[in-house]
């Protein structure tokens, strides 16, 4: 019978202590979602809520200021014949393919030089991270100057250089050595927005700098006394050392480079002086983003710019996955 | 728990795309009404006033956004509408109108589908076809009905086809523009020259004389740059006489061939150019991104001899005159194709009224009281005195007149002075008395710029033929030319 007393009480104490814990938890759990709630309404309101209207308008005519009608999958097929989004994905995708590894290789050598022990490196580090902070706006002019085919200071160097190869060597060459039209032969144009890029690579440079100063120096001193060089160091320590920041580098390269916009925008501002956004020579600067803003803002077709957004947001979707699984194979995350 | 926030979420995701969306309104929704007009179906309205609606001593707030700079100095535009608030808002102790400066139309566009002001705003011409036709601007029509005569006639006649999209008035006349080709007087007569070329043939012939190249064989001087600073598209159908859109309204170009024609007259340019100098298409444009980066500064290509004949918007002439009057230097319009008949184009910015401005009557009051001629006649003054032109014929002939007189006299120097003053008086007939064409004003309007563009720039560099570009282009445009017929203007005086 006191066995059974006890037993009972026993129950009503451990549900009790349960009630209080669970009424604890829940106070706890509200009061986080209170101190959390500035940070979710900001995620509902700028992020869910436009991702949404975007799904819901890709299927619609929308075109800013009617109600939208529903107009099915009539967005998707104009979508696969527009010529425009062709030539916008080509020009993405040798921005993705060529631009994106130059960028990322340039930053890495930038953080090789920044990691280097000499006199004066602060300064240097500096003077290589300034470029950085310039806004977008202003590096497109300037080197709409530094590039001009005719007084640019590149091509003025180019034609020094070219200068002093003697004239039978140029005689022997199967084309004529010349200076390229940076800015106005479609054939060259991409590439300007990629040295620019260089130039203005300070950013993930630093990152690189912070990846390349976490490799422990016992790595590097064991290898030095096995007798390895600097180049198989750096390939066999250093690269897989840092392989974590480079894939995250990587795959958030392949995501903003797909949403390439400003430079390119900048860029057909000052070189093609129309009412419409232009698309460079011959379009070769035409990107996907720069068609969408045309699309939604010049024309109005609000809805068929959303499905251009989803759709990019697919392919997005589908490159970085691709990119995580095969760059995973590669990457290593032992330290030890 | 998880359940009831996902739901909360979840809710809270639904109830925002229902009340938000395009600010719930729909192409036919009217806007809502003050006393002293009526509204009936699809914007129209009936029984218009001019006069400020009774409103019991409450103030109507009117919001109207402009372009320009927030600066006052020097006659600066935002100088000249605030003295114009200033003035209306004594006048109108019913309605208190604040100017905004620096709203560009893309300021607009995202305002209005937010929901909120303004209720008057600049706009770019070729933005009105489009705006109207999705319902975003307010129909004018009845407004410019029971206008007075005195304020609609007033109007350079062929302005007002910018106005109009399918037989309605979206938009009220601002500023106008027009392109004036400047050349060298001196330079021409140095290549035995003793006038300035009558036709396209002679243009050509002209653009050969002037042409000038280094020793080293790379370009001293460009006789013209026939799409420098752009392939105007305006412009060059009013040179060669021909039309975007045939008068049924749906066949896109009118005439396959003059437009095609057109291209093959600007590659011929460029053919010369390769021909007689050596120098490609490529290093033309090397050429032209180098002088265009200089234009309207001291180093201007036709201030600096790089250029013997170049086309620009009229406003240029003020900075010339100014920067360099000792140099000698003219304007007249591109030659036209035939000769004989001087067609010019016509552009401009336009103001509009908010579709969902809750008070369309006041705004009109505003809107007309800030395009009215007087008005127009205060801004002609323009920014440091040089001149501005607006779609008044007061106005114009103010700057011609009197008004000009005193611009002149206000100039650093007689001579700069004198030159401003036969400026403004050729630009004021040119934009008084020929005949000015503008880009039809159809609902695909910037989609076809875009396509003009494209493709003519593939015929310039010689990767299309002209008619390969022309054929190009009606198969981009005439689809959106079948879906939205349009409508010409035909203008009638009141």
């Amino acid at each position: 019978m006191a066995k059974a007393l006890s037993n009972s009480e026993g129950k009503k104490n451990t549900l009790t202590t349960k009630r209080k814990k669970s009424r604890q938890k829940r106070r706890f759990f509200w009061t986080g979602l209170a101190f959390a709630s500035p940070w979710i309404i900001g995620f509902i309101l700028f992020k869910i809520y436009p991702i949404c209207s975007a799904i819901y308008y890709s299927f619609t005519d929308f075109n800013m200021f009617r109600t939208p009608n529903f107009v099915v999958l009539q967005n998707f097929t104009n979508l696969v014949q527009d010529k425009n989004v062709i030539k916008s994905l080509e020009n993405t995708a040798y921005m993705v393919i060529i631009g994106l590894p130059i960028m990322l290789a340039f930053s890495m050598l930038m953080s090789v030089v920044m990691n280097m022990k000499a006199k004066g490196m602060p300064l240097v580090r500096t003077i290589l991270y300034i470029p950085a902070v310039v806004p977008s706006m202003a590096s497109a002019l300037l080197f709409l100057w530094v590039m001009n085919s005719r007084y640019g200071i590149v091509n003025q160097f180019i034609n020094q250089v070219i200068a002093l190869i003697p004239g039978f060597i140029k005689d022997a060459l199967p084309f004529t050595l010349k200076a390229p039209s940076w800015i106005n032969d479609p054939k060259w144009t991409k590439m300007t927005l990629i040295i620019m890029g260089c130039w203005g690579c300070g950013g993930t440079a630093v990152i690189g700098l912070a990846a390349l100063r976490g490799v422990p120096t016992q790595f590097y001193e064991a290898a030095e006394l096995d007798g390895a060089s600097r180049w198989t160091r750096f390939w066999h320590i250093t690269i897989p050392m840092i392989s974590p920041t480079i894939q995250f580098q990587f795959i958030m390269g392949i995501i903003n480079t797909f949403q390439y916009f400003t430079q390119a925008y900048m860029f057909n501002m000052f070189t093609t002086t129309s009412q419409v956004t232009g698309g460079g020579p011959q379009n070769s600067l035409l990107f996907y983003a720069i068609n969408l803003y045309r699309e939604a803002f010049d024309f109005l077709h609000m809805g068929y710019a959303c499905a251009l957004g989803l759709v990019l947001f697919m392919i997005v979707l589908v490159v970085t996955f691709i990119a995580m699984r095969v760059s995973d194979k590669m990457v290593s995350y032992d330290v030890e | 728990m998880k359940k009831l926030i996902a739901l909360l979420l979840a809710a809270i995701m639904v109830l925002g795309l229902v009340a938000c969306g395009p600010a719930g309104q729909t192409e036919s929704q009217p806007p809502k009404q003050t006393e002293g007009s009526k509204q009936t179906e699809g914007n129209q309205q009936t029984d218009k006033s001019t006069e400020p609606p009774q409103q019991d001593g409450e103030v109507v707030e009117i919001t109207i956004w402009h372009q320009f700079g927030e600066s006052v100095e020097n006659g600066a535009p935002h100088m000249y509408y605030t003295q114009w608030a200033e003035k209306f808002n004594a006048e109108h102790p019913n309605i208190h109108v604040t100017i905004v400066p620096a709203k560009t139309a893309v300021d607009a566009q995202t305002a209005i589908a937010g929901g909120s002001t303004p209720d008057i705003f600049m706009n770019q011409w070729n933005n009105a076809p489009t705006w109207a036709e999705s319902g975003a601007i307010l129909d004018l029509t009845p407004y410019y009905d029971a206008a007075p005569a005195e304020w609609f006639n007033d109007f350079v006649p062929n302005v007002l086809a910018l106005c109009n999209f399918n037989g309605k008035y979206y938009s009220v006349p601002n500023s106008i523009t027009t392109t004036v080709m400047f050349y060298r007087d001196d330079i021409l007569a140095d290549c035995g020259w003793d006038h300035y070329p009558a036709d396209t043939d002679e243009l050509l012939q002209c653009i050969k004389d002037t042409t000038l190249a280094n020793e080293d064989g790379s370009i001293a001087r460009l006789g013209l740059l026939p799409n420098m600073p752009w392939f105007d598209t305006v412009m060059m159908p009013a040179v060669f006489n021909t039309q975007w859109i045939a008068d049924d309204g749906v066949t896109v170009p009118a005439d396959k061939e003059a437009v095609a024609y057109m291209f093959e007259w600007i590659q011929s340019v460029y053919k010369l150019y390769e021909d007689e100098f050596g120098w490609d298409y490529m290093t033309i444009q090397d050429f032209a991104s180098t002088v265009s980066g200089n234009r309207a500064t001291a180093s201007d290509p036709i201030l600096s001899g790089e250029l013997a004949m170049r086309w620009n918007s009229e406003n240029l002439a003020a900075t010339l005159a100014k920067l360099a009057p000792d140099v000698d230097w003219g304007m007249g319009l591109f030659p036209n194709v035939t000769g004989g008949t001087e067609m010019a184009m016509l552009g401009g910015n336009v103001w509009e009224i908010n579709a969902r401005t809750e008070h369309p009557d006041e705004a009109w009051i505003a809107l007309q009281s800030l395009t009215s001629p007087e008005t127009a006649v205060e801004f002609a003054l323009g920014e440091n005195n040089n001149g501005a032109f607006y779609a008044h014929k007061q106005a114009l002939a103010a700057l011609a007149g009197d008004l000009g007189e005193q611009i002149a006299a206000a100039k650093e120097t007689p001579e700069e002075g004198a030159r401003v003053k036969e400026n403004l008086e050729y630009l004021c007939d040119v934009f008084a008395n020929v005949h000015l064409q503008s880009f039809p004003t159809c609902s695909y309007v910037n989609e076809y710029i875009a396509a003009l563009n494209d493709y003519s720039a593939l015929v310039f560099d010689g990767t299309m033929t002209p008619m390969e570009a022309v054929e190009a282009i009606i198969d981009v445009i005439q689809p959106l030319a079948e879906e939205h017929p349009y409508i010409p203007y035909e203008y009638h005086e009141k």
